[in-house]
């Protein structure tokens, strides 16, 4: 089963296209532990497209294709975008958050962590003109 | 962004009325509790029980809480959906924040009772 979403690039865009890709993987049975995973990984996914990839402008084009497979939903997100720094993906930082003051805490820095630590066969490609990442995110047990 | 604030003796609580803290509102949260507990003086506890969803953003929104309260006073959060439990684990927020099931819970915690 394959679904394909056009959005632009802007926060409240990326919410309402969460909103209706719940409903369609609701309907052809996704369940709930598996779409909150998914949700928050694609949150971090297309919201970085908007943040970085279209440095928050609105109104740039993001594709999403969704394959769902009792196995895995396989997802795969191309913009137009600018590309990432050396054309590579951003390591998943992690924070030693008990050594931090508070005013030292972040309030960033959480979304590539996220999105390694939930997903399977991430990958990146510059490809004409377009950024294409492509990741699974596994049907629980 | 709809917050509602309660006085609990000591404790002031903050019940988040919306079913996200994204990236699509995180600075109007950080905004509206920045107006709520300005003039409190002891610590907070903040409701999450409606929220069903928060991203990187909406939690460096809770962190950014946080800091505007500074060392002396407390952030203390309570009623975790599994979406939003998973994000805190996973990030590792969950070592900052004392996070209770419920707000009857932390309010036990405190040593208010729920009716009071």
């Amino acid at each position: 089963m394959h679904l394909t979403f056009e959005l632009t690039s802007s926060a409240a865009d990326v919410r309402e296209t969460l909103g209706l890709v719940r409903g369609d993987l609701m309907r052809l049975g996704v369940n709930q532990e598996h779409w909150d995973t998914a949700e928050i990984v694609l949150a971090e996914v297309l919201n970085n497209v908007v943040e970085h990839g279209y440095a928050e402008e609105g109104g740039g084009a993001i594709t999403l294709n969704l394959e769902i497979t009792p196995q895995a939903l396989h997802v795969q997100v191309r913009d137009q975008g600018r590309a990432f720094p050396g054309l590579t993906l951003p390591d998943a930082r992690s924070h030693d958050l008990t050594a931090l003051d508070v005013d030292a805490l972040p309030e960033g820095g959480f979304g590539w962590a996220l999105i390694h630590h939930l997903t399977q066969d991430l990958a990146y490609v510059r490809k004409a003109g377009e950024n294409r990442l492509s990741f699974a995110i596994a049907t629980p047990d | 962004m709809k917050l509602v604030k309660e006085s609990a003796g000591p404790l002031c609580v903050i019940h988040v009325e919306e079913d996200r803290i994204d990236a699509s509102v995180a600075i109007q949260f950080k905004d509206a509790f920045r107006e709520l507990v300005n003039d409190e003086p002891g610590g907070v506890l903040l409701d999450l029980a409606k929220v069903q969803f928060l991203d990187s953003s909406g939690l460096g929104a809770v962190v950014a809480a946080r800091k505007l309260l500074g060392g002396e006073r407390s952030l203390e959060l309570a009623a975790l959906s599994p979406a939003v439990d998973k994000v805190m684990t996973l990030t590792r927020m969950n070592s900052v924040f004392a996070i209770h099931d419920s707000v009857a819970d932390a309010m036990a915690a405190h040593g208010i009772s729920a009716d009071g």
